[in-house]
């Protein structure tokens, strides 16, 4: 033990550069993520930011049954698994397939500038992306004018439940798409060429290529990301949720984290959001268990 | 040279003082007569018509002359106008409060309630000494009193009072042009009325309406003689979202969307003002002088219409734009001092200047010489008040004057800047205004709840209004069928409605029950 000791000390004088790199991101998770976790106590209480955490009164689990009686807590939960399961079902597949397409493209011009087009939307703010979409979405505006072109009726899009899911998971695809690619193509530059020689001797064609070079050489790569996907699956994406959805579309846009947003911070109901808040991230905490179980299970890559 | 210089300056700086020195003998400010340097921190949030021309309320010639009137000087702490609530309560929630607040109607549950969290001071003990003005105003009469304190005689903010009933400013507009092309010559009255104009110009290619964004016109609304939420009909509480009138108001909307006279895109269309000047939608609710005068500047003419009703003589019952003079409904109106003040006394006063005489010409008028002149003794607007650096009218409104400002407020036909532009621009506002058939019977005075109904009625309302709001819009567009009209009533009284209807009530009931102090 004392040796254990005595040798991480000379680690860390050694390599104390790095460990000072280290530092603001311990720090960052501690003072952000840790040192809040205290204040998740006013989901027990009928918190009243004057009179203090310790002023405000204890009420147990009230909030918590006030929300899974209410008739807005399977909605959201539904809402936010649904919404999830299409963007990862469509989302985030479009990325892996899209690096494989672009993977087989020859370098050169064409390829960076496909690329370069690609990755750009990823850093226009959210906020401008929306609001560029409920313009568009308008019955006299861009869409509508694909859509009457193309025979359909014009409506105003944002204002149906049914359209919802797809005009935010196919936005979603547009701005992301590219910068998604990067670490499978990443992964893919590793690829051993002798690889992909050997199976064109086995007479290998270009499709069979892709399926028995390429996606067993990413399935590590999307084994780890899909797990963390599923870890930020109950907060991810509800900025664009708030700037999308309105009354009519809550039935199928109001998530978990929109209706905190709604509760706790505009109506100042805290301790209610508050509960509401540690609620969703003890359902992400069970998602990403059971994620982790089952890719350990079938591919035998996990996290942990 | 160099001597001569430096003696020069110094006598320029010693000249300069003079008549500061002056000054203090003779007419010591209003507030701070200490003559040293008295600095509060208050929030209030940038206008947005402002925001494009000045970084800091500290630039405008009104609280510039202020500071010189009151002797104090102002920190500002101003967010945007959209992001004013949430700054608000972030301000609050952090304990790094401002000495006093502007809008503190803004605070989520109510300006009493923000007292009752601890947020706010009860302003009673001290105003009598510090704000001699205000109280004699308030306590002028029942009325007065009952709208300016809360129930147990607390008095948690300072506000906007007026000295007579300002005219309705929000209306119906319609485009002259628009009505002579169409061949119809008079402006509507009915229900009736509304629906065959709306079908001449949907039959002309234009989208006839664009209701609210939320599915609520009081103006309709008030035809079926019902309000939204709560109101009082002789003295018993009623939340309108499940009264029987409500349903007929929803019913006619889902027939006029499915007819096509409410725009379909009425929940996120942005530019309503240019789609109404280019004649692609008919009609909306508006301030009907702004529109008027930005008719003149694009060359056509607005109409103003009366309220409408389902048969010409009913009587309506639902205006609440003369229901009382001390407006609690003005963000800019509505001053609290805060909890974490130190010097309450110079706050009270500085808030109270609006109420002296010259505090009263200030934020009415504005700064004499500049934007506005005596003649025969009467305040006249100078040319100044329209056309000024660029800036646009409505933020010069709030550039020189303390427009909808805490302060003895004059109705807007007396001194508001867009009405006095033009004769016809005052007539447009007055016109209707004297509906002979028209008062504020049902509507329902700022009742002040205690803790414990405030708890209950956030508990049911936060639940009902999340829900009766998505409704609203479903029945609109038809994809609820109003068929489920019951079942929707009976999921609002499942939620508890009857808990926060009897909040309400006792809350009112107190109010009826106020007496001012002697």
């Amino acid at each position: 033990m004392a040796s254990g000791r005595y040798r991480l000390l000379k680690q860390i004088k050694r390599y104390r550069y790095i460990y000072l790199m280290i530092l603001p991101v311990l720090l960052y998770y501690l003072i952000f993520h840790y040192a809040t976790m205290y204040y998740a106590v006013i989901a027990f209480q009928n918190y009243k930011p004057m009179k203090g955490i310790s002023g405000s009164r204890f009420i147990g689990l009230k909030h918590f049954i006030s929300f899974l009686e209410s008739p807005y807590a399977w909605r959201t939960i539904r809402n936010t698994l649904v919404l999830n399961a299409y963007m990862i079902a469509f989302s985030f597949t479009s990325a892996i397939i899209f690096a494989l397409m672009i993977n087989q493209m020859q370098d050169g011009k064409y390829k960076r500038v496909v690329q370069t087009v690609t990755y750009m939307p990823h850093f226009i703010s959210i906020v401008v992306v929306c609001g560029i979409l409920v313009e568009f979405s308008e019955s006299n505006a861009l869409f509508n004018d694909v859509i009457a072109l193309l025979g359909g009726e014009r409506s105003s899009l944002l204002s149906d439940p049914r359209k919802f899911r797809p005009i935010y998971v196919l936005s979603d695809i547009w701005q992301n798409v590219g910068w998604g690619t990067i670490i499978y193509l990443a992964t893919l530059s590793g690829v051993d060429q002798s690889l992909h020689e050997a199976a064109t001797i086995d007479g290998a064609g270009r499709l069979q290529r892709i399926w028995h070079v390429n996606i067993p050489a990413l399935v590590p790569v999307i084994v780890v990301q899909l797990i963390m996907r599923f870890g930020q699956m109950m907060s991810i994406g509800y900025e664009k949720v708030i700037l999308l959805y309105n009354a009519s579309t809550y039935e199928t846009a109001d998530v978990i984290s929109s209706y905190v947003y709604r509760r706790g911070l505009y109506e100042m109901d805290y301790s209610y959001g508050a509960a509401v808040g540690l609620f969703n991230s003890v359902i992400n905490l069970i998602v990403l268990f059971f994620a982790n179980t089952l890719s350990r299970r079938l591919t035998e890559n996990s996290l942990w | 040279m160099k001597h001569f210089l430096s003696l020069m300056l110094c006598a320029v700086l010693v000249l300069s003082m003079i008549p500061g020195v002056v000054t203090a003998e003779e007419g010591a400010p209003y507030v701070n007569k200490t003559g040293k340097p008295v600095t509060l921190t208050v929030f209030r949030a940038m206008d947005a018509n402002l925001q494009d021309y000045i970084t800091s309320w500290n630039e405008t010639p009104y609280y510039q002359k202020m500071e010189e009137l009151t002797g104090v000087h102002i920190e500002f702490v101003e967010p945007t106008s959209s992001a004013a609530r949430e700054t608000l309560n972030m301000l609050l929630i952090s304990g790094e409060m401002p000495d006093i607040i502007i809008g503190s109607n803004l605070y989520g549950n109510g300006i009493y309630q923000a007292y009752l969290d601890g947020y706010f001071i009860d302003l009673a003990p001290y105003l009598p000494e510090y704000a001699p003005e205000y109280w004699s105003i308030i306590t002028s009469s029942d009325e007065y009193w009952r709208d300016a304190a809360d129930a147990d005689g607390v008095i948690s903010s300072m506000f906007r009072v007026f000295n007579e009933p300002n005219p309705a400013w929000m209306r119906l507009i319609l485009k002259k042009e628009l009505l002579d092309k169409l061949g119809v010559e008079s402006v509507p009255a009915t229900v009736a009325d509304w629906e065959n104009l709306f079908g001449v110009m949907s039959a002309n290619g234009i989208t006839p309406y664009v209701l609210a964004s939320n599915g609520y016109d009081e103006k309709f609304m008030g035809a079926y003689d019902v309000m939204k939420d709560f109101y009082q009909v002789n003295g018993k509480i009623h939340y309108g979202q499940i009264e029987e009138g409500f349903r007929s108001y929803l019913t006619l909307m889902h027939d006029w969307y499915e007819k096509g006279y409410i725009s379909k895109d009425f929940m996120s269309i942005s530019n309503i003002d240019t789609l109404f000047a280019m004649d692609e939608i008919g009609t909306y609710d508006k301030p009907v002088v702004a529109a008027y005068n930005f008719g003149v500047a694009e060359g056509y003419h607005v109409l103003s219409t009366p309220y409408p009703r389902l048969s010409a003589d009913q009587e309506l019952h639902w205006d609440h734009y003369t229901n009382t003079m001390v407006r609690r409904d003005y963000d800019n109106g509505c001053i609290a001092v805060t909890s974490s003040c130190k010097d309450i006394e110079t706050a009270i006063k500085w808030i109270n200047f609006g109420y002296t005489a010259p505090g009263i010409e200030l934020n009415n008028w504005g700064i004499e010489g500049l934007n506005f002149e005596y003649v025969d003794g009467k305040p006249q607007y100078l040319p100044a008040q329209w056309d000024y650096n660029g800036i646009s009218q409505e933020g010069l409104n709030y550039y020189f004057k303390g427009h909808n400002c805490a302060t003895y407020a004059y109705s807007d036909t007396q001194c508001h800047a867009n009405l006095l532009k033009s004769p016809e621009a005052a007539a447009i506002r007055e016109e209707y205004g004297d509906d002979p058939l028209l008062d504020h019977d049902y509507y329902l005075p700022s009742v002040s709840l205690t803790e414990e109904e405030t708890e209950i009625r956030t508990e049911v309302m936060t639940n009902v209004d999340t829900y009766v709001n998505e409704m609203v819009l479903k029945f609109i567009i038809g994809t609820e069928s109003l068929d489920n009209w019951d079942a929707y009533v009976a999921t609002v009284e499942g939620m508890g409605i009857a808990k926060a209807i009897d909040a309400v009530q006792a809350a009112y009931d107190r109010y009826v029950s106020i007496v001012r102090p002697e």
